[in-house]
């Protein structure tokens, strides 16, 4: 134990220190909770994970590459998926390939591949792959020794989810087909988390990308020499409820007025947020007394010296954007840029978390007032240049009308320093209103110059609606793809109907495939105010002994919707032909708006249009009314 | 992590909720206008949450705005 001088992220600080075994730490730190003294005293360096801190102190990084572009080192792994129906395994896909016999041979051959691999790849949806190694270890092949770790619900973004139960095999690196970033981004995703994090594979696989983000920033603070506070102690600085206001805002977001749009351009700032950290020097060390102010805030920030968190960003944004230019070249990289964009993505929103080790509101605040204002910045030079703003979101921008779209990235990121880049190049692109009739920020369907769609809020998109929906939706979209102009989207109008009486006769034969939804569940049956679908299911469920978690979804098909009635059997019995009809009647709606919009785009100006869009009465109720009689 | 403050959007519903309440008394033809007169302040939504100007004024500006461009472009000029 010794007196001296250390750094944290404010600077220099004395204090004491005391060196013990990392076994030891977690006792001291009890004491000192205990004793009544916790908030009188700032406690460093006390809750670090153990491997984590020694990686990070020897410098050294696990999957290293000798260079960005190596490929991961060759592991021997196996995927090892059982495929349940109720409760019972019908099949085990190992390594892609499936197994309908449950035989002495393939529980043989799963021991000799576990036995041989050092990550195992497995799915224990409905406890599936642990009923597997039970099975396996009441015959007399071999042993696998596991343990097993219960689900949980959490909340994230606004959404609940669910992380099934873990299945970890002694000796083996276990990874959960349903953990988020293998979902995601697969094993080199993973393997670039944990090299980037210095957080072993296995945990890697576990965790939220923004706990691998904390861990990053950890990891930099022990590689500096940065002391990390185990309590957060960096709390909100007082402030004014008009500046409150002014402050807690997001990205800015543009309402599209709904149409049809020919020749648009969707350009996006690059990992936005994650670059104003690192190119604005935004670290909760660099607020006050600084050299510039945060627009429409007047946050004062220093630019210089590097901060903290910049510092921390800058790898990990300075990869991502390599990672992003090469992805096409082959799938080990797309994974990586997968994995990194997670990261990013959530290291803004770290910023601002309560319990964020390097995080301060301010710096949250300061990150979306500078976003609100590159976005603002762009449209400006947008129009500058004679385009026209169709729509905008946080960091995309949909512009159309002739200009040398090069030339407004190149002004655009003179004038912000965020790189900026096309993302999509439109033949058409729809915007439809919304159910109020005003136009949806995130509802479009656009025909790219390749011949792909891109398509974003539509049925299509969702996983709470029958696939026969979806189908229609593919078929209509197909229709309109070869259009160029008003015209011939318009000429299409009676294809459209021919396509809608085709669906709307396949809808009385469909079958279970056709009509199954997936009910994501976001609470417990009691806590649903209002008896929804869902909550019926729920209930049903209940009452057959069927428990299920927040966050998880179940798939059914609706017998009967008003007494709650639900198919699960796969059998097809029967459906709720009401309710499944003014489904896929919801389906048609943009596609009707597609000819209603071409039509509109052929007999009217811009501002009619507007006038036949918003005054039209669908949004407010009633009928067509003349607001220019007076 | 969370915002404090509702949004621009959520901000104007609850104004807008709160004004439609005045059309109850109306007549149907009247009723009918109220509505799109009032649904013509959510057109600068994105316009408000830019500006940070309180929702509510920023709300009327919005319906006086689009009623000036309504009154300088005539009908006739169309």
């Amino acid at each position: 134990m010794y007196e001296g001088l250390r750094r944290s992220v404010y600077g220099e600080i004395s204090g004491l220190e005391i060196r013990l075994r990392p076994s030891r730490i977690a006792l001291i730190k009890r004491f000192l909770e205990q004793s009544g003294i916790r908030r009188k005293i700032k406690l460093y360096n006390a809750d670090l994970n153990v491997p984590h801190r020694y990686i990070s102190e020897k410098a050294k990084v696990l999957f290293d590459l000798e260079s960005p572009e190596s490929l991961d080192p060759s592991v021997p792994s196996v995927s090892i998926i059982p495929v349940l129906s109720g409760s019972e395994i019908k099949k085990v896909i190992i390594d892609g390939r499936a197994s309908r016999t449950l035989d002495n041979r393939l529980y043989e051959e799963i021991y000799d591949r576990i036995s041989s691999s050092i990550i195992i790849v497995y799915s224990d949806s409905s406890s599936g792959f642990s009923h597997l190694l039970n099975e396996l270890n009441s015959r007399d092949i071999g042993r696998i020794n596991y343990r097993k770790t219960g689900g949980k619900t959490f909340e994230s973004y606004g959404q609940v989810h669910y992380t099934g139960e873990r299945t970890s095999i002694h000796g083996k690196i276990c990874i959960g087909a349903d953990s988020f970033i293998y979902a995601e981004a697969g094993l080199p995703g993973i393997m670039e988390v944990s090299r980037i994090s210095n957080l072993p594979l296995q945990t890697a696989s576990v965790v939220t990308p923004g706990t691998a983000v904390s861990s990053l920033e950890i990891a930099e603070a022990v590689r500096s020499g940065i002391l990390i506070p185990a309590y957060k102690d960096d709390h909100e600085s007082p402030k004014s409820l008009s500046l409150l206001r002014l402050a807690d805002r997001g990205g800015l977001t543009l309402q599209p007025d709904p149409g049809l749009y020919w020749n648009a351009t969707e350009i996006d700032f690059s990992s936005m947020y994650p670059s104003i950290i690192v190119r604005y020097n935004l670290s909760p060390e660099m607020l006050g007394n600084g050299d510039y102010t945060v627009p429409g805030l007047g946050y004062s920030i220093k630019s210089s010296p590097k901060g903290f968190l910049s510092r921390a960003l800058e790898n990990l944004l300075e990869r991502r954007l390599f990672y992003k230019s090469i992805k096409g070249r082959h799938e080990t990289y797309a994974n990586r840029d997968i994995a990194l964009k997670w990261m990013l993505l959530t290291s803004f929103g770290y910023t601002g978390y309560k319990n964020a080790k390097f995080g301060k509101i301010e710096i949250h605040e300061s990150i979306t007032a500078i976003g609100r204002w590159a976005l603002s910045v762009a449209i400006e030079e947008a129009r500058n240049m004679g385009f026209i703003v169709i729509h905008g979101i946080v960091d995309s921008l949909w512009v159309s009308g002739g200009g040398n779209v090069d030339e407004l990235l190149k002004r655009i990121k003179e004038r912000t320093r965020i790189d900026i880049v096309i993302d999509s190049e439109y033949k058409w692109i729809l915007f439809p209103p919304a159910r109020n009739g005003y136009g949806s920020p995130g509802s479009y369907i656009g025909m790219r110059s390749d011949g792909t769609f891109k398509i974003r809020g539509l049925d299509i998109r969702r996983k709470n609606i029958p696939e026969i929906c979806k189908d229609f939706q593919r078929d209509a979209a197909s229709i309109f793809g070869s259009c160029i102009s008003d015209a011939e989207v318009f000429a299409k109008r009676s294809d459209l109907e021919k396509l809608k009486r085709t669906y709307l006769e396949k809808l009385n034969k469909a079958g279970t495939e056709d009509l199954t939804i997936s009910f994501h569940i976001t609470r417990r049956p009691e806590e649903y105010t209002v008896n929804t679908v869902t909550k019926k299911l729920l209930d049903r469920l209940k009452k057959a002994g069927v428990e299920m978690n927040p966050g998880e979804n179940v798939s059914a098909v609706v017998v009967d919707r008003r007494n709650g009635v639900f198919d699960r059997t796969g059998k097809g019995i029967d459906y709720d032909r009401v309710m499944y009809r003014k489904t896929l009647e919801r389906s048609f709606e943009p596609f009707d708006f597609i000819v209603k919009a071409a039509e509109l785009n052929l007999t009217s100006s811009a501002n009619d249009r507007k006038d036949v869009l918003y005054l039209s009465g669908k949004h407010a109720n009633g009928n067509v009314a003349d607001l220019y009689d007076f | 992590m969370g915002r404090t403050t509702p949004t621009v959007k959520q901000k104007i519903d609850s104004i807008s909720n709160e004004l439609s309440r005045m059309g109850e008394l109306m007549n149907a033809d009247e009723k009918n206008l109220f509505r799109q007169m009032l649904s013509l302040g959510r057109l600068h939504a994105p316009d408000i949450n830019y500006s940070a100007v309180d929702t509510a004024t920023g709300y009327l500006i919005s319906i006086m705005f689009e009623l000036f461009k309504i009154v300088r472009n005539g009908k006739s000029e169309r």
